[in-house]
């Protein structure tokens, strides 16, 4: 690797060449932090961050008795650093992610992306743990320690096909998790921006800190251009014959509406939106899981 | 140059044209199709069904078509058409002319107007119209060929006369078939120029006619079917010799006369009037006319009774040739003790009949030579075998026949196979029972035709007290058995001839039956029989051929129109085609003289009834040949198919149509119709 540049591998085309996914992520993840100018490690040690007035309910273990004695009110000590935080990865495999108009499929990036973001955060201690979606559930991996060889394996062999449902298996993800920690769901978002939301800020509302990678591929943001032809939705089936050439303007204004409703409804909920192509390397999404990772350290 | 169709059916296959369009829009969904993330925007996007289904390659669906519309008239076979004229669908008439020249169409209101009428359908033709004459009768004859040349036409239909022949409209249309036929036609249109006669439509229903051959009837019928004829004639010898007298009786029929009237009958004997009378026809029927005994002159007696002529003449005179009277030969040959009187009541039987007369000779087995048995007609072997020489069995097999009656005699003589038709093995005596009797008679013979309808009782009551004991051999047939099954009558064919065995003794020894009612026909009957005898026909009928006995060569027949026959010597259907009414006579070398035989030939009496039926019922029993008529071809081979090779072009213009539309199917655009191209926009992806 001497003769190249490590945030080369950053590159989506050129990640497509390595066949393991441990080596991929690792390679990513290493190129990625390559780049950075500071380290970001993220400490493991216990920093104070503040006090906060005692609510009913808060563990009495936590109250600063030094304060009380001072001030004879309760306050509890919060702190930076919680390193040992859940992360949970929401792979979405349904058949729309089989796309590419390159040399990358959606889901072969976001395979790319999940191994990456796995290591990275099992670099920083976190438990990682992963579950592919359709319709339904497919693979679940809950977070550990441990578990990261099994999510990269698990990773590998997951195919992309079928109808999704993802409100609903979200729904179903935001109901099991009773620990509260990060949970990042990468999909093309082929639902209603309503009901997606809806279903993604179920998760916020549980205590989870939701990040939304929305995959694209550049031939889906655009129609692709040629003669009339039947268009075969790659999830339920149905034919549509079409004149892209007549449709391309109104398409690309509702892609753009999508994604607008997408974002303004994630952030909304207080959801970190971030829109991917597959042409784009690697880093932006890594950086900005690491922006909204170093945001959720907040104790609270 | 105009064209037609051979098989315009193929043109329906133009709906097949639909088929390009509907493979058209089916196939555009057909199409490998684009798989695509989601249709989750396109399906909200408001997508016109007219849309969807207009069509979005015109050229290549036009070329399609093109190449379906142009295999659909290949198939089709269209045809060029020479000047007027379409191939299978003629634009010039045919016609086929077919005119009634029976006895019945000379009557006098009827021909005329029946060759006016032909004439004016000649004339009627266009120039280029083609037409045949056919003249029929019974028989048909093609007088003019089919042509285009209408005098022709014209001159061969003035040949054309009314004969004395009968109708049968099955021989013309048989004929125009035959016309059509041969010109490779496969439409035309026959004419047929008649009276219709009914009795004329015999036949119809064994024929069978082509599909394209309409056949219509040019009525030219009598204003009335009123006509009366002499039918038939009816001559008695009465004594013989030269003392010889005949009686004549003839038939008048009338039908649908007016009324009744008053006509003359005339006998004429060799020309000569030999009696008249003068009777009353009714209106309709038959009327039978005697006529006073006349003498018989010597030899053959040529007899015409004639009426007084009306309108149709034909059939008002009757003829008939009465023979010399001949007779019969018949050698009686016993052993060399037969009593005379043994043979007296069949001696006195075969003698006392007439026409013809039976001449009783005796003679003995010796004196049976060649020279001997060419002047009998028959021999009766009275218990004795015939011999067993061939000059015999020429004689038997060459049309005459012998008579074998076996006695007691024969029961003692072992006869050479095949010398008998059967076995006499031995004597049966019917005393004690008081005679026996015949009990089986085969009526159905010759021999027993006298005692039919009730006279085989007759035969019953013969009683016989000894007869031989028979036994039939294979191949011969038992004609009468007695009353206890034994054969009495037994009979064997030996090549024209005949050769009969009998156990019924022809004597009063025997038995009773000399002395019997049944015994002088009986006995009769059976030497006409075994001699081969044929009665003459008093005349004979137009349309039979005529061989007077004996040979033809150097013959010369008379015709009653005064003509010369001379037959080939080889002809053996007959020397003269009976055409003509009246007395045909022939002679050995030169028309001079006496004649060596005389034939009166009279016209079928069926003619004579002009009730005539509906034009609409002439085809009635007719069948319609199967088979595409449209399959004759008019032109020859060659330039039929020279009009015909337009299918070549459009098949050959189908395939060049066709490597059109692959070419610019699979050329620009449509070849890469499916090809994904991506425009990314400037900026990066919609985020």
């Amino acid at each position: 690797m001497s003769g190249i540049a490590p945030a080369a591998f950053l590159d989506p085309a050129l990640l497509a060449g390595i066949s393991d996914l441990s080596l991929l992520a690792r390679t990513v993840v290493d190129g990625f932090l390559h780049g950075l100018h500071r380290s970001v490690r993220i400490g493991t040690s216990l920093d104070f961050a503040e006090h906060r007035p005692y609510q009913p309910g808060d563990d009495l273990r936590r109250i600063d008795w030094r304060v009380y004695g001072r001030t004879d009110r309760f306050y509890l000590k919060t702190y930076e650093a919680d390193t040992n935080a859940d992360l949970l990865l929401l792979l979405d495999s349904s058949g729309s992610m089989d796309f590419a108009s390159g040399t990358l499929t959606k889901f072969d990036y976001a395979r790319y992306l999940t191994a990456s973001l796995a290591w990275l955060a099992q670099r920083q201690g976190d438990r990682v743990g992963l579950v592919t979606v359709r319709d339904e559930m497919i693979d679940v991996v809950p977070p550990s320690t441990r578990h990261l060889n099994l999510l990269l394996h698990t990773v590998a062999a997951s195919t992309a096909a079928g109808e999704g449902r993802l409100p609903r298996v979200v729904e179903k993800v935001a109901q099991m998790r009773g620990r509260s920690g990060m949970v990042v769901l990468i999909s093309d978002c082929y639902e209603e921006p309503a009901a997606l939301c809806r279903a993604v800020g179920g998760l916020r509302s549980r205590g989870h800190d939701v990040m939304v990678f929305h995959l694209t591929d550049p031939a889906e943001r655009e129609l692709p251009s040629g003669a009339p032809g039947t268009f075969e939705d790659a999830e339920t089936g149905i034919r549509l014959p079409l004149k892209p050439e007549e449709l391309r303007d109104r398409y690309r204004q509702m892609v753009v509406e999508h994604a607008a409703a997408l974002s303004a409804g994630l952030t909304a909920a207080n959801v970190d939106y971030q829109a991917v192509g597959t042409e784009q390397p690697l880093d932006g999404a890594l950086r900005a899981f690491l922006d909204r990772r170093l945001l959720g350290t907040k104790a609270r | 140059m105009p064209f037609s169709f051979l098989v315009p059916a193929f043109l329906a296959g133009l709906a097949a044209l639909a088929v390009p369009l509907l493979l058209h829009l089916r196939q555009r969904d057909k199409e490998k199709p684009l798989r695509f993330p989601s249709l989750m925007f396109l399906r909200r996007i408001a997508i016109e069904t007219s849309h969807r289904r207009r069509v979005t390659d015109l050229p290549l669906l036009l070329l399609r078509a093109l190449a379906v519309a142009l295999a659909v008239l290949a198939f089709s076979r269209p045809v060029f058409q020479r000047a007027g004229k379409a191939l299978g669908a003629p634009a010039e008439r045919v016609v086929i002319l077919a005119v009634d020249r029976s006895l019945s169409m000379g009557h006098t209101a009827v021909w005329p107007v029946a060759m006016d009428s032909a004439r004016a359908i000649i004339r009627g033709l266009r120039a280029g119209d083609r037409i045949a004459v056919i003249a029929f009768d019974d028989d048909a004859s093609v007088v003019q060929p089919m042509t285009t040349d209408h005098a022709a036409a014209l001159a061969a239909l003035g040949t054309v006369r009314p004969g004395a022949r009968g109708t049968r409209f099955a021989a013309a249309l048989r004929a125009a078939r035959q016309q059509m036929a041969a010109a490779n036609l496969s439409r035309a249109e026959v004419l047929v120029v008649s009276d219709l006669q009914r009795v004329g439509t015999g036949g119809l229903t064994d024929l069978a006619l082509p599909k394209g051959l309409a056949v219509r009837g040019v009525v030219v019928r009598a204003p009335s079917a009123a006509n009366s004829a002499v039918t038939s004639l009816a001559v008695q010898r009465l004594g013989g010799g030269a003392a010889g007298r005949i009686a004549v009786s003839a038939d008048v029929r009338s039908n649908a006369l007016a009324a009744a009237r008053r006509a003359t009958l005339t006998l004429t004997v060799n020309n000569r009037t030999a009696g008249s009378r003068t009777i009353d026809l009714p209106v309709s029927g038959l009327r039978t006319v005697a006529f006073d005994p006349v003498a018989l002159p010597p030899g053959e007696a040529q007899v015409s009774v004639a009426l007084d002529p009306d309108a149709l003449t034909a059939d008002d005179a009757f003829h008939a040739v009465v023979p010399a009277e001949a007779s019969q030969r018949i050698l009686l040959v016993g052993a060399g003790d037969l009593p005379p009187e043994s043979t007296l009541f069949l001696e006195r039987a075969l003698v006392i009949g007439s026409d013809p007369a039976f001449v009783v000779e005796r003679g003995s087995i010796a004196t049976l030579t060649a020279q001997r048995l060419a002047s009998v007609a028959l021999v009766l072997f009275l218990d004795l075998l015939p011999p067993t020489n061939e000059a015999f069995r020429e004689w038997v097999r060459s049309g005459h026949g012998a008579v074998v009656v076996a006695g007691p005699r024969l029961r003692t003589v072992r006869a050479a196979p095949g010398q008998l038709p059967g076995r006499v093995t031995g004597e049966i005596d019917r005393l004690a029972d008081r005679g026996g009797s015949i009990g089986d008679v085969a009526l159905e013979h010759p021999i027993f035709a006298p005692f039919r309808g009730g006279g085989s009782a007759a035969l019953g009551n013969a009683r016989f007290i000894r007869y031989a004991q028979l036994a039939a051999d294979s191949g011969s047939k038992v004609l009468a058995r007695f009353d206890d099954g034994l054969p009495a009558l037994m009979e064997r064919s030996e090549g024209s001839g005949r050769l009969l065995l009998s156990a019924i003794p022809l004597d009063a020894r025997g038995g009773d039956f000399p002395l019997q009612a049944a015994y002088l026909p009986f006995v009769r009957r059976l030497a006409l029989h075994t001699a081969g005898y044929q009665p003459q026909p008093l005349w004979r009928t137009t349309g039979e051929g005529w061989r007077p006995s004996g040979t033809v060569a150097d013959l010369v027949i008379a015709t009653p129109t005064g003509g010369l026959v001379r037959p080939d010597a080889g002809t053996t259907r007959g020397a003269a085609d009976l055409e003509a009414l009246g007395f045909y006579r022939a002679y050995r070398e030169r028309a001079v003289g006496e004649p060596i035989a005389t034939v009166a030939v009279n016209f079928p009496i069926r003619e004579s009834d002009l009730t005539s039926s509906p034009a609409s019922e002439l085809l009635l029993g007719v069948r319609e040949e199967a088979g595409d008529p449209s399959a004759a071809e008019i032109a020859p081979i060659a330039e039929v198919e020279t009009r015909q090779r337009l299918w070549r072009i459009l098949l050959l213009l189908v395939g060049i149509v066709l490597v059109i539309e692959s070419l610019l199917g699979s050329r620009g655009w449509r070849g890469t119709a499916t090809r994904l191209a991506v425009e990314t926009p400037p900026g990066g992806p919609a985020t």
